[in-house]
């Protein structure tokens, strides 16, 4: 076995990307592998792209990390979510809310959405993250008592991107890492292995040149790195994104809106005590909205390219009309984390890293174009993978899966119950379920999870009650 | 719907037992056919341990089904002369070890492996040690997480199941016919079979068939013309010769492969007897040869004759064509290797049942069930092979075939990412899990270069010690545990048959 040889990494971007990297990088590597992260002064606008909302998993991630959830929540923005609620979206004005659900239960082998078709029922009324999120009322699912339906939701983040940055900075060891502020003006790259080009050195705006064994390219979609080494960026679609932040009152909901709007969308993100508002407008349809930024969406075929690997924006950009931003570049820093090379041969790992990169974009973007799927025309082409998910969906309820997608089969079936797709036919064994036991079994349901939803405290006074306990803790040193 | 299952073996009575148990009141008759006249293979004597779900959703009894099919726990596949003559391990139902820091346990291992005797992986598993000393436990009964880390699987008299499930499956409705298919009635517009006639003249109509007819896939491919996908390319062994031999006195909860100069010999100890089979490829050995090789390598005296079979590995184009759906080994062979027969079996009801059709077969139905069955024979085949190429023996004709082989995409980027880091490709759908592919390759010597760079993250002494501490969590439970015997003996699974002796 022989002896690894890789001695610095060297980082680049001022984004959420970047601070999420590092800080990974420099909790999983061992010492002898030096980090160097050179953060520009200004942070990249493209974090925008996140959209304010992270998926479940953000809980776990962080806390590997070190990064708590108390600590969002004193120190940061961050509030609570279900997920989206979606309004007035497509040709029929649809509306529901796409929340986080742990897998449905199932009744004699049979899956809770079947049952909807066979009874006529809307799933939503039997997610407790979707009626909570609706009444506006939110509490941590139990862990201790898993007969609760609530035990049942997931829950996600709000959260403003520079906060966690600034969050995942904090945590960042400054002796492990060494934090060069400042600008990449120019790289030299030269061919290096079979078919691929390397970076020799990057030279900052000071003149310093710096050199490593890897380029980790956080600095969101200017890609400054790797779209110097081959700019391969597929094209999807150009859109312009404003936003605002509005102080209110109290806290929102535990959800983000998504109202379809004639030019687009537009989102309102509860953070505490303010709301987040942003619009995304198809360029094809008017002049550049005021404050408007345009980002073109899309991605590159290769997110690792001889010694350097983009993570996050600087591989693609998804609007942010779902986590799916967030999912992917989670994805991508544990895909960076298990294919640290191991020696100056990177091929094995550029190709696995590029496999399965390409595979999560790919799956995360079917989802988009669910979303669209008949309901809006914004330049998605014919697509295989999709169409198998939608016609077997339709055909009989059949939610066909690829392997490890970024969204579940529980995501899968709330957006199509949500959009309006109704199966022609359910599993046939659900037959065997009596009809009107399982009615009477349904009807309990959805009425002990409606009435658990009202009962639960506001997503704001929770969030505050929340605090003061946390508070207090942090007082008496608990 | 009226359904026809054409062939009694394992494949059809599984068949029968799950329509007719999860389709009760929908399905209108489950009819099955099957001839006394023609034997049945017997497909796969081991099973993975995915069949204890297909078990119990039937609401079978563990204890009654083991004691009335002859059948003992299966912790494994002991694995012997197949990356060196001389070498052996035995592949699990789990993992190895706990992760470290969020690193598998087999990474550190190796750093390890370099500073000194940590034992090897076989060592860092529950199921691994409790098969060697012929102990087993189930794994609720663990006190930690590692002595739960294991799954479990059956030997079992595949006959004896047959039986069972018709039992079973007659007492939930399904009408067994005794005859041979003798002509197939298809309607020239759609297709699809309408009925098919037996020897004695009886006509049986029905809207769905199952071809469960084995290899010759009367439905599926004498009839319809499925066509059939060769892959004897890569796993050219072509028959096999089986025979039951007496039991040894310690009853293994574990298969036994061991390689031999043409092709494998399988060791599947049940209750009262011990299954042997010696799977070849005819190119390098003669059938004579191969039965010799096969005689002289048994436990026990022989119960019976040697059974030759004959067989192209392979899948059929189409699983479902028209109303025929093929299961079992009309659908294809893949050698019982690593005893994914019986799961290609439970993969295909599985299917079935939930792509049952309504009134009439959609086509959306069927290429939803071929694409998924596709890729469950495919991960399957890529499986098998890496046993024939993860190893160092070039010491016969068929070795050295694999020497110079090239391998499907998907297995190579595989094994290259192996041997460079000791990476696993992983996927989501498929019998075979990475643990599964880390135990045939470490155990086939396929050595990684390097391993994971975070495990030099860990603190080094801790390492040690967490790895001592697991080995004697392992080795003292497993001390403690039963034996397999005593352990079939307190659940009531002991058969009451005397053991078979030769006459």
């Amino acid at each position: 076995m022989s002896n690894q040889d890789i001695s610095q990494l060297l980082v680049f971007g001022n984004t959420l990307a970047a601070s999420m990297t590092v800080l990974a990088l420099s909790k999983a590597l061992p010492r002898n592998i030096k980090i160097l992260w050179v953060k520009p002064s200004v942070p990249c606008a493209s974090d925008l792209l996140y959209g304010g909302i992270s998926s479940p998993e953000a809980y776990q991630f962080n806390l590997q990390y070190g990064v708590t959830e108390p600590q969002l929540i004193l120190d940061t923005d961050t509030t609570f979510t279900f997920g989206t609620r979606y309004n007035s979206w497509g040709k029929h004005n649809r509306a529901w809310m796409q929340c986080f659900h742990l897998p449905f239960a199932a009744t004699s082998g049979v899956e809770l959405h079947h049952f909807m078709t066979r009874h006529n029922a809307t799933l939503g009324d039997f997610l407790i993250s979707a009626q909570a999120a609706m009444k506006g009322t939110f509490a941590h699912p139990p862990t201790d008592n898993l007969q609760s339906p609530l035990s049942r939701a997931e829950y996600g983040y709000h959260f403003d991107p520079s906060q966690w940055s600034a969050i995942f900075f904090d945590k960042i060891d400054k002796a492990r890492v060494k934090i060069i502020n400042g600008n990449i003006e120019s790289l030299k790259h030269s061919q290096g292995q079979i078919d691929q080009i390397d970076i020799d050195y990057v030279q900052l705006d000071d003149g310093t040149k710096l050199q490593a064994n890897l380029y980790i390219d956080c600095s969101g979609t200017s890609s400054q790195l790797l779209s110097r080494l081959n700019n391969d960026f597929v094209c999807q679609r150009t859109v312009q994104l404003s936003s605002k932040t509005l102080e209110c009152a109290q806290t929102g909901p535990a959800r983000r809106l998504i109202t379809g709007t004639e030019q687009g969308w537009l989102s309102v993100t509860p953070l505490r005590q303010k709301n987040h508002e942003l619009s995304l407008f198809e360029s094809s349809v008017g002049d550049e909205q005021a404050n408007g930024q345009t980002f073109t969406l899309g991605y590159r075929t290769k997110a690792w390219q001889g010694n350097c690997v983009a993570i996050g924006h600087a591989a693609y950009a998804l609007e942010p009309i779902t986590p799916a931003p967030y999912i992917l570049l989670k994805k991508d820093i544990e895909r960076l984390l298990e294919l640290i090379p191991v020696n100056h041969e990177t091929q094995i790992e550029s190709q696995e890293y590029n496999r399965r990169f390409k595979d999560d974009l790919i799956h995360a973007e079917l989802f988009h174009r669910a979303i669209y799927a008949q309901q809006r025309d914004v330049g998605y082409g014919e697509c295989e993978k999709l169409d198998r998910k939608l016609t077997q969906y339709l055909h009989r309820g059949i939610l066909a899966s690829f392997d490890f997608e970024p969204f579940n089969p529980q995501d899968w079936a709330i957006l199509h119950s949500g959009l309006g797709r109704v199966p022609q036919r359910y599993d046939r064994m659900a037959e065997q379920v009596d009809f009107e036991k399982m009615q009477a079994h349904l009807d309990t349901m959805s009425k002990g999870i409606a009435h658990l939803a009202s009962n639960m405290p506001t997503h704001h006074l929770y969030l505050e009650k929340l605090s003061m306990y946390l508070k207090d803790s942090k007082q008496h040193g608990q | 719907m009226r359904v026809c299952i054409l062939g009694g073996g394992t494949a059809g009575w599984m068949t029968a037992s799950a329509l007719s148990k999860k389709l009760k009141n929908i399905i209108k008759s489950v009819t099955l056919v099957e001839s006394e006249a023609i034997s049945t293979v017997g497909v796969g004597e081991a099973t993975l341990p995915h069949i204890r779900l297909f078990n119990e959703t039937l609401g079978i009894d563990e204890s009654a089904f083991m004691k009335q099919t002859e059948a003992t726990f299966k912790l494994g596949i002991e694995f012997c002369d197949w990356g060196r003559l001389g070498d052996k391990y035995i592949h699990p139902f789990g993992d190895f070890g706990q992760t470290i820091n969020g690193v598998e346990f087999y990474q550190h291992l190796m750093k390890l492996s370099k500073h000194g005797d940590y034992g090897v992986l076989n060592d860092y598993a529950f199921g691994i040690v409790a098969a060697k000393n012929h102990k087993f436990q189930l794994p609720k009964e663990g006190k930690t997480a590692l002595q739960q880390a294991f799954g479990y699987a059956y030997q079992f008299d595949a006959g004896l199941y047959a039986k069972f499930l018709r039992r079973f499956s007659e007492t939930n409705g399904v009408r067994r016919i005794e005859g041979k298919v003798v002509d197939t009635l298809v309607d020239a517009k759609s297709g699809d079979i309408t009925s098919i006639t037996l020897d004695d003249g009886q006509q049986i109509a029905a809207d769905l068939f199952v071809d469960c007819s084995g290899f010759r896939g009367v439905l599926i491919e004498q009839t319809l013309k499925s066509g059939y996908q060769d892959w004897s390319n890569w796993l050219p062994c072509n028959r096999a010769v089986a025979v039951p031999c007496e039991r040894q006195e310690h009853l293994s909860p574990y298969t036994r492969a061991t390689a031999r100069q043409a092709g494998w010999q399988w060791r599947i100890p049940l209750q009262h007897r011990t299954g042997n089979g010696h799977v070849y490829w005819d190119e390098f050995i003669s059938q004579d040869e191969a039965t010799s090789v096969l005689l002289s390598n048994l436990d026990g005296p022989a119960l019976d004759e040697p059974k030759q079979l004959y067989f192209k590995t392979g899948r059929r184009n189409h699983f479902w064509k028209n109303n025929v759906v093929a299961i079992g080994l009309s659908a294809g062979f893949l050698e019982p290797l690593e005893s994914t027969s019986i799961h290609l079996i439970q993969e295909g009801i599985t299917s079935l049942l939930e792509l049952f059709p309504h009134e009439t077969t959609s086509a959306l139905d069927i290429s939803e069930y071929n694409s998924r069955m596709a890729l469950q024979f495919e991960r399957v085949r890529d499986f098998l092979l890496l046993h024939y190429v993860a190893t160092k023996r070039d010491d016969s004709d068929m070795w050295r075939y694999f020497t110079n082989m090239t391998l499907p995409d998907s297995l190579q980027q595989k094994i290259d990412g192996w041997l460079h880091r000791g990476y696993v490709q992983r996927y989501e759908f498929g019998a075979f899990l990475p643990p599964s592919w880390v135990a045939v390759m470490m155990g086939q010597n396929l050595c990684p270069k390097n391993y994971d760079p975070r495990v030099d993250n860990s603190h080094f002494e801790q390492v040690k010690q967490q790895s001592q501490s697991m080995r004697a969590d392992i080795a003292g439970a497993v001390s403690k545990a039963k034996t397999h015997a005593d352990f079939l003996n307190v659940i009531g699974a002991a058969s009451n048959t005397e053991r078979l002796r030769a006459k």
